[in-house]
């Protein structure tokens, strides 16, 4: 539900409890889905039938000899019987509450999809490949911690921003990261959820919640350029098609041009950054339905400062890939060549970049034995269908 | 609300060569530190303990009760020393927490239960 976001978000900030928040949210919804009429304005209707509920549920606690002060933390009934309108904004403040550093990196993207974006913990469990009840628990020691240990309600000052953002960002590239691997939409399918869709939402509040953060832009870019592709991502049997195979008719052209408007307002700010630059290669990838060719010298000037910002051996190969372009294939293999092969072993991008440029340099033999370890890797059915087909082209 | 800052750190390198010079820096670094809680109008306390060595663990099991020689687990992190702050919450206590000196180790920050009607 679209309001959901603003009205939890509303509530926890009243409440000051995540667990009575969501509660009184899901209360609310439900005796608004009874109504015989809609509501004019819905996320008004909700936050003040969830903040009764909640009310309600706290008084009955308290003659109960349970939670003596908590009734005065929230405002009397008269605030509560006139419509506050609009509602209170509070999703910044839910969103740095979910993504404290306080809280393990594994759970913060977790605890946002589902406290922000309602998404049930079977969902969340599958995109980050844990057991439902692991995932169930993590995030129920989380919503603990917020409880006990002492984490604000209150929105942080300013001044910790950098560091506090850094940490709402990680949990959303994580979300990103895992949704993105469903190519096939195979969990989005079995679930009954584009969790596609839910991350790039969750993306795009940030990047509104935050308009002068460079980098908050950035990733909300790299999402929607991500996203933009979702059409072009499979042929008709259901196999992966490499990005420069796409065809770019299927692209979404509304995402790019939002991710563009996003990327200028960012360099504007002039602060550059991973996410940035991460867009910034997406983009350039998106060029080739305007011009035709991809430039890989800019792609390759970009890894480069990719590189610099995040070494990691994922970038160093996509690095290698790109230099390949330039310089051949045989200039790829030796950027290959120079990182830790037995410490890559287990990953499946390195054995697919070396087959592709060993098939490239036309050692055949070779790149099917790359292919070969890329498969006994266990890929996704959509990234199986496409290694096994270009098997056997070789 | 009131956190208590564990400052659980490795014992050796006041014990080597330049250990007690760096002990004094670090001293002074808690004198220091203490006269910016009390700027901060900060209610504190504090106490810093002898060695691991010196520990002794009372250990319960079933009502059994054994002494042992040592400290409650061997790391090569002890407690060595504790502050009890009030501040308003998490951020502030783990921003005090950062400005403990430690050469090696951590501080570890826990809120400490308030007694309250519901015990």
């Amino acid at each position: 539900m679209a309001a959901r976001p603003r009205v939890v978000a509303a509530l926890a900030a009243q409440l000051r409890d995540l667990d009575g928040a969501e509660e009184a949210f899901a209360e609310g919804a439900e005796a608004c889905l009874a109504l015989a009429d809609p509501p004019r304005d819905v996320a008004a209707w909700l936050f003040v039938a969830g903040k009764r509920r909640a009310l309600d549920a706290i008084r009955k606690a308290r003659s109960a000899g349970r939670t003596a002060d908590a009734l005065a933390e929230i405002s009397d009934m008269a605030d509560i019987i006139t419509l506050p309108d609009p509602i209170p904004d509070e999703r910044l403040r839910l969103l740095f509450i979910c993504c404290h550093p306080a809280l393990g990196t594994e759970v913060r993207a977790g605890l946002a999809l589902k406290v922000i974006c309602g998404l049930p913990v079977s969902a969340i469990a599958r995109l980050f490949v844990v057991s439902e009840p692991a995932m169930f628990q993590r995030i129920t020691r989380a919503k603990a911690k917020v409880r006990e240990a002492g984490i604000a309600f209150e929105l942080p000052p300013r001044k910790v921003w950098p560091e506090r953002l850094g940490a709402v960002l990680l949990a959303l590239e994580l979300a990103f990261t895992a949704a993105y691997a469903d190519a096939g939409g195979e969990l989005s399918a079995d679930l009954g959820e584009d969790l596609g869709a839910e991350v790039e939402r969750l993306a795009l509040l940030v990047a509104e919640l935050l308009p002068q953060e460079p980098e908050a832009l950035g990733l909300a870019a790299l999402v929607l350029l991500a996203r933009s592709r979702k059409g072009a991502r499979l042929d008709p049997r259901g196999a992966m098609v490499p990005l420069s195979q796409q065809d770019v008719k299927r692209w979404s052209y509304s995402r790019i041009e939002y991710a563009q408007g996003l990327m200028e307002r960012a360099q504007r700010i002039g602060r550059s950054g991973p996410y940035q630059v991460m867009a910034a290669i997406q983009l350039t990838h998106t060029r080739r339905a305007f011009d035709g060719v991809v430039d890989w010298n800019a792609v390759l000037r970009l890894y480069d400062v990719l590189l610099r910002l995040r070494p990691s051996p994922m970038v160093a190969i996509s690095r290698a890939l790109a230099l390949a372009q330039v310089e051949g294939a045989e200039a790829g293999l030796a950027a290959l060549g120079a990182l830790p092969a037995e410490r890559l072993a287990l990953a499946r991008p390195w054995h697919v970049a070396r087959a592709d440029l060993l098939a490239k340099a036309g050692q055949s033999d070779a790149a099917q034995g790359a292919l070969d370890k890329a498969l006994a890797l266990d890929p996704p059915r959509a990234e199986r269908l496409w290694l096994e087909a270009s098997r056997a082209a070789l | 609300m009131q956190f208590m800052l564990m400052i659980n750190e490795d014992e050796s390198p006041y014990a080597g060569e330049g250990g007690a010079a760096l002990m004094e820096q670090v001293l002074a670094g808690h004198m220091k530190l203490a006269e910016d809680l009390v700027a901060a109008g900060i209610p504190f306390s504090g106490e810093r303990l002898k060695p691991a060595s010196t520990a002794t663990t009372v250990r319960s099991d079933n009502g059994v009760v054994t002494l042992h020689d040592g400290p409650f687990a061997e790391t090569h992190e002890e407690l060595g020393g504790f502050y009890i702050i009030d501040v308003p919450g998490l951020d502030e206590a783990l921003e005090w927490a950062k400005r403990i000196p430690v050469p090696k180790g951590g501080i570890e920050v826990r809120p400490v239960w308030q007694m309250g009607p519901e015990g």
